[in-house]
């Protein structure tokens, strides 16, 4: 790039080129969802035979197609404008140099040399100001000024312009470069596959554009370790550009920031959730099947299961009449952690959180989305004149074993300030605390989570409702911050987890208290109390299933009470409670 | 008459051995054909905007070597770009024969949607086959 280049380079031409891939990235992401939502939707929801079959199949192609172009063309728009924005200051710093030279009627040569009325020539230093002289080259013109100190001052001035002209020559060619490598990475392939190859692509591409583009796309912008509410009002202060662009290049860090809109964080985790699957899909197939890897590609393995079975729930709105749902948080770390809405948990009237207990993870995530969505369809059965959202909740790093993990308070009080900031997170995206009805609905450990959350912090919800709990870390439902009226519990008769939980754990809380059996007092005293005794004070659900986990059984014809109870609290018929 | 018609697929799935599961309606499917239709259009505007948007770069950047490695993508993409439009072309037709007034039948509905897939899936640049699948002679 010589000097005329860069003096004349217009800045407005990148900047154009780049809105113009932005158009084609945000129409793809656009046209994403019109597929999902009026194609996809539409024929699960009423089409059955073969030959719906493969029109589902081609517009699934379709769809990932757009969600490719929505990704790759934001990578070219992020990187045109990083060019555009970091060629300002070596442009800036050139013209003023050359403004100076014209004023005091230096000449500059296109090598970038500067001469000036008098003898010298010189031409930029390497070294710093002042020390390269070159020999003169030119005839003289008179006799130069000589200052006080023995020296021309425009021999001083000419050097400083040569060396301005020389760094911002330089400092433009190594962003040039930097970006023109980044660009050329982001080419792609004819046809329409999108495979896990292309995705791996795409995730290396995103993490090359980081370290070139970091300056203009600054990851230290992004709030770390706030508030929700500071969260939201970050995200809403950005364009609409910059949103795009945070979430194309840091789509883990903005999928994971709770107080912005569910659909935000979905769009980021669904592409986490892409490049990760498929980056993962070619360390496994990398890695020789022999006992040395065994464990690692199990590992693996579990959590591939565990991201198709999520892929599979996004990509199935409209069967069977479900709604679309969200991927509001998604990572790999620890066991793997997935929060999944079916239904919009932003505008939803009844929300409800479903959170799992021992043995959950990435790998059996299924199961708990399944329900999640029961849940999801007995709510609409109960009240279908409101609008519900179900969200399976693996946020937490559960316990893998009843003994001895389990039985250790660890798991729930590590988990408790992110249940605590994602909840309230929720509120904040909803509008505020006032705006849906929000349930929690704890399984097994699930619940000790629930009373650990409110016992470190402030549980932001309206109900809570305890599923075979081996105990919350409090003795009493006055405690779990919702009010004690607004607390619920179901335990089956032949659930022995409630019972081992308050006699061999550490996880239920303490009271000094009257223990009492129907109405008649047994014990006075210290006493741990799970949410299942009276002495509780829980309201205490009726519940027509067995076991532990049992408690969303259907039946032929019809639901079971312990699943209609759960229904009936998400949606506020407390009357109908049985 | 209907012997005719079943030679080219054209009688509709009332028709020979009802199975219980076939339940195919008209609107989804003529309603998904829009949306592909329209989805066409989009991506032959972005293309002829992404054009625009590129106009002149190169002489108003003078010696950025960026702007030739943008040049050198943008062909890629335009390949791309132009493949989906097509396929969204594609689709909007293999949806309405579907969900169309003669009613295809599903092994049809299904050729219609797969035969031209499989040259896709290979990642061969190859030109898609048009009309492989409804027995056009």
């Amino acid at each position: 790039m010589s000097i005329d280049n860069l003096r004349d380079l217009d800045r407005s031409a990148i900047t154009e080129a780049a809105a113009g891939w932005s158009k084609v990235s945000n129409r793809a992401d656009a046209a994403m969802r019109r597929v999902n939502h009026e194609m996809l939707r539409r024929l699960n929801e009423t089409q059955q035979g073969e030959g719906a079959d493969s029109a589902i199949s081609a517009l699934k192609q379709l769809s990932r197609n757009y969600e490719y172009i929505h990704a790759e063309c934001g990578l070219i728009r992020t990187a045109l404008d990083g060019l555009a924005d970091e060629l300002a200051a070596p442009q800036r710093k050139l013209r003023e140099a050359l403004d100076e030279a014209q004023q005091r009627g230096f000449t500059v040569g296109s090598d970038g040399s500067v001469t000036y009325p008098g003898e010298m020539l010189y031409g930029p230093d390497p070294g710093g100001a002042g020390s390269g002289e070159r020999a003169p080259s030119g005839p003289e013109q008179g006799p130069p000024f000589l200052g006080s100190s023995g020296k021309d001052p425009n021999r001083a001035k000419a050097q400083d312009i040569a060396d301005r002209i020389g760094s911002a020559l330089k400092e433009a060619a190594e962003i040039d470069g930097r970006y023109s490598r980044a660009l050329a990475r982001l080419t792609t392939a004819r046809g329409l596959t999108v495979d896990d190859a292309v995705w791996r692509d795409a995730a290396q591409d995103m993490a090359a554009l980081r370290k070139a583009a970091g300056a203009h796309v600054k990851l230290s912008g992004v709030p770390k370790g706030a508030s929700p509410q500071r969260n939201a009002a970050w995200w809403k202060g950005l364009t609409q550009e910059q949103r795009d662009e945070y979430t194309a290049l840091y789509p883990d860090v903005i999928g994971a920031l709770n107080g912005i809109p569910s659909d935000a964080r979905d769009s980021a985790n669904r592409l986490v959730l892409a490049e990760t699957r498929s980056t993962l899909a070619s360390t496994l197939a990398s890695l020789p099947e022999n006992d040395a890897n065994k464990l690692q590609r199990k590992l693996i393995e579990g959590q591939l299961k565990g991201m198709e079975a999520i892929q599979n729930r996004l990509d199935s709105a409209g069967v069977d009449g479900m709604p679309d749902r969200y991927l509001l948080a998604f990572d790999t770390r620890g066991n793997g952690h997935a929060i999944v809405a079916t239904g919009n948990p932003d505008t939803a009237q009844n929300t409800a959180v479903y959170i799992p207990g021992t043995h959950a993870k990435l790998e059996s995530i299924n199961g708990d989305l399944n329900r999640s969505d029961l849940l999801w369809r007995k709510s609409l059965k109960v009240d279908p004149n409101r609008s519900t959202a179900t969200i399976a909740y693996l946020g937490y790093d559960a316990p893998q074993s009843i003994a001895p993990s389990a039985m250790s308070r660890s798991y729930a009080d590590h988990g408790a300030a992110g249940l605590n900031n994602f909840m309230a997170g929720l509120a904040v995206a909803q509008g505020g605390d006032d705006k849906s009805h929000t349930t929690l609905i704890g399984h097994s450990y699930g619940t000790t989570l629930i009373g650990s959350a409110a016992r470190h912090g402030h549980l932001s919800g309206d109900d809570v409702v305890l599923v075979g709990s081996p105990g919350v870390e409090v003795g009493n439902a006055k405690d779990l911050d919702v009010g004690k009226k607004h607390v619920w519990s179901e335990a089956a008769g032949d659930d022995r987890i409630p019972l081992l939980g308050k006699v061999f754990t550490g996880l239920p809380g303490r009271e000094f208290t009257v223990d009492t059996w129907h109405g008649v007092p047994y014990y006075a005293g210290w006493s741990a109390e799970v949410p299942s005794d009276e002495a509780f004070g829980a309201h205490r659900m009726r519940v027509d299933t067995s076991g532990h986990g049992g408690y969303w059984d259907t039946y032929p014809n019809h639901d079971s009470e312990s699943l209609l109870n759960q229904a009936r609290v998400i949606t506020e018929h407390y009357g109908k409670v049985t | 008459m209907t012997e005719l018609l079943g030679r080219f697929g054209l009688t509709s799935p009332g028709q020979g051995s009802g199975g219980g599961t076939h339940k195919a309606s008209v609107t989804p499917w003529t309603a998904a054909a829009g949306v592909a239709g329209e989805l066409h259009t989009g991506l032959r505007d972005a293309l002829t905007d992404l054009d625009a948007a590129h106009e002149n770069l190169s002489q108003r950047t003078k010696g950025l070597s960026s702007t030739a490695s943008l040049a050198s993508i943008r062909t890629a993409w335009a390949g791309r770009l132009g493949d989906v439009r097509d396929e969204c072309a594609r689709l909007q037709k293999s949806l309405n024969a579907a969900g169309g007034g003669y009613g295809a039948h599903d092994a049809h509905v299904r050729d219609g949607f797969d035969a031209a897939r499989g040259t896709w899936e290979t990642g061969s640049s190859a030109q898609p086959s048009h009309g492989a699948a409804h027995g056009e002679r």
